[in-house]
């Protein structure tokens, strides 16, 4: 399967959080590279060019909505994909700009603590559209 | 002889005298002076009773005197009466932080109390009215006024103006003969507001704090059950199960805390789509399969589903969230046997039916049955239990659709069923 061989970038500031989803990932085939904050993914989108960005919300340094913002503004990362990872059980709830968490690159939101199969399911899900 | 007859006589016919006079015209003069006399005789009965009358008039004039003083003296004490009732009245209204807007049966300005020219910041009072209606510029006050003038009560629950919260109430005041006025009730409920919403955000913050740890020993617990040394290991298998049963448990809650808190939160309105309730219900039961597995119980829909059912116009969601509540608490609750569901025809509803063969409610946990965290004291029997938000949820969201949802019978140890009435109004 072509999917399985595609290119995942994991941002999280939690290592537990990388740790896990990192070997299930790889184990469901899946090329994986991590960052632990917004900043960091942004060089790492930029020279690995990932099929998917998996990107956390809350993160210090710079949180998951403006490393996402900050994808869009720069040409060599514009095109990239991402889906938000959060523990937030409504996303579309914050008091954050709406824009920025549908459309424009955005294709959705897994939620923490689905099971590993799920999780799977969904990164393949959101890698086929 | 009468002696005006005799003096008439004397002057018209000189002296006369009787025996000169022939007896017809003397009998004549004889009936005509009684004639004289009975008049006399009337004329002093008359005085007299006149006499009398006028005396009687004067006794009942001055009894009427009296009276009128004494009633002049009551009126006078009522009045008093009434005034200080009318200021105390008064000053009850005056002291309440509540501000109070009267307004005539013509939707006039006749009343305001201090509170309101405080809230509105208002020194004149005949500017009252304008400054109002301004200052809740965001709310159709001259709609709800009209509204509460033909009778219906208006409550608008959360205003913000200038940072600062308000309700509003439009309060129509009636007597027998129809309204006669509109209160119009102003509070600053801006603490509450406020203390509410930092309740809900500290909800919100701790459940999401929680989430990521547990999805994490969730997701461990998963992972380390795939490992092949572990599947070769009972007693780690089962211990990393159970973190990985009760992981999921605490998720469950985390779960029904963050949904209870946005359920109350939510403005939005539930949708309106046909809904062929056997086949919601039939979806349910069989995504429900998998939770009973370890305990052999079974979950069925019973021959009633086979029956034609109307086409209810609900938010789909709402019944499928109400079933697996109601399923997944009776699994719960159960130990052996199993949930029934059923659907009953009644002229005005269609009721759905969740039988359970579990534990039972004892009557004093039913009183707390629908309360938030209401699990009751069967809650220390049973060895798996929730957040006790479960039916809390399915009637709140039951009441959202136009539902209702009851206990309709529980035996301990013998079990519970649960009544979901849809009122036929709901149908297509």
């Amino acid at each position: 399967m072509e999917n399985t061989k595609s290119k995942i970038l994991l941002v999280d500031d939690e290592t537990d959080i990388i740790i896990l989803y990192k070997m299930k990932l790889e184990k469901a085939g899946f090329r994986v590279s991590t960052a632990l904050n917004g900043e960091e993914s942004l060089v790492i989108a930029a020279k690995e060019q990932p099929d998917l960005i998996l990107m956390d919300m809350k993160m210090p340094i710079m949180d998951g909505i403006t490393a996402q913002k900050r994808l869009r503004a720069d040409k060599e990362t514009a095109g990239l994909r991402v889906v938000f990872l959060t523990a937030f059980s409504d996303p579309m709830n914050l008091e954050v700009d709406k824009d920025m968490l549908i459309g424009d690159g955005v294709l959705g939101f897994i939620k923490k603590g689905v099971s590993l199969e799920e999780f799977v399911d969904e990164v393949k899900k959101y890698l086929s559209i | 002889m009468h002696r005006i007859l005799e003096r008439q006589i004397k002057h018209s016919l000189g002296d006369l005298k009787l025996e000169e006079i022939s007896n017809e015209w003397k009998t004549f003069l004889i009936a005509v002076s009684d004639t004289y006399t009975h008049g006399d005789q009337d004329r002093a009965l008359l005085d007299n009773s006149l006499e009398l009358s006028s005396k009687e008039f004067v006794i009942i004039n001055k009894k009427l005197k009296e009276e009128n003083i004494i009633i002049e003296q009551k009126v006078e004490e009522r009045t008093k009466d009434l005034d200080q009732e009318k200021t105390k009245l008064k000053k009850i209204l005056e002291s309440m932080t509540t501000g109070v807007l009267f307004l005539d049966n013509n939707g006039v300005f006749s009343f305001a109390n201090n509170a309101i020219l405080r809230i509105l910041g208002v020194e004149d009072v005949s500017a009252t009215m304008d400054t109002f209606l301004q200052f809740f510029s965001s709310i159709s006050s001259p709609e709800y006024i009209n509204k509460a003038l033909v009778g219906e009560s208006i409550n608008i629950y959360e205003v913000e103006v200038k940072s600062k919260i308000y309700s509003v109430l439009f309060e129509p005041l009636e007597i027998e003969t129809g309204v006669f006025g509109v209160l119009i009730w102003i509070n600053d409920v801006t603490e509450q507001k406020l203390l509410d919403r930092s309740k809900n955000q500290f909800i919100a913050i701790a459940s999401h704090e929680m989430r990521t740890p547990l999805a994490i020993i969730r997701g461990n617990a998963e992972l380390l059950l795939d490992d092949e040394i572990i599947k070769q290991n009972t007693e780690q298998k089962e211990g990393i199960k159970s973190i990985l049963k009760n992981s999921i448990r605490l998720l469950g809650i985390v779960n029904d805390f963050l949904n209870v808190q946005n359920m109350e939160e939510n403005k939005k309105l539930p949708k309106k789509e046909e809904v062929n309730i056997a086949e919601i219900l039939q979806n349910v039961i069989n995504d429900c399969q998998p939770m009973k597995v370890t305990k052999g119980l079974y979950i069925v829909a019973d021959s009633s589903f086979t029956l034609e059912m109307p086409i209810f116009i609900i938010d789909h969601e709402y019944l499928q969230q109400i079933a697996i509540n109601l399923i997944s608490n009776a699994i719960h609750y159960t130990k052996k046997g199993g949930i029934t569901l059923s659907l009953e025809k009644h002229a005005d509803s269609i009721n759905v039916l969740f039988t359970d063969t579990g534990v039972g409610i004892s009557p004093e946990d039913q009183l707390v049955l629908f309360k938030k965290f209401g699990t009751g004291k069967s809650f220390m029997k049973t060895k798996e239990y929730g957040s006790g938000l479960g039916l809390y949820i399915s009637s709140f969201l039951a009441e959202k659709i136009g539902a209702s949802l009851v206990l309709q019978k529980s035996e301990i140890d013998v079990g519970s069923t649960f009544c979901l009435t849809l009122p036929l109004t709901l149908a297509k």
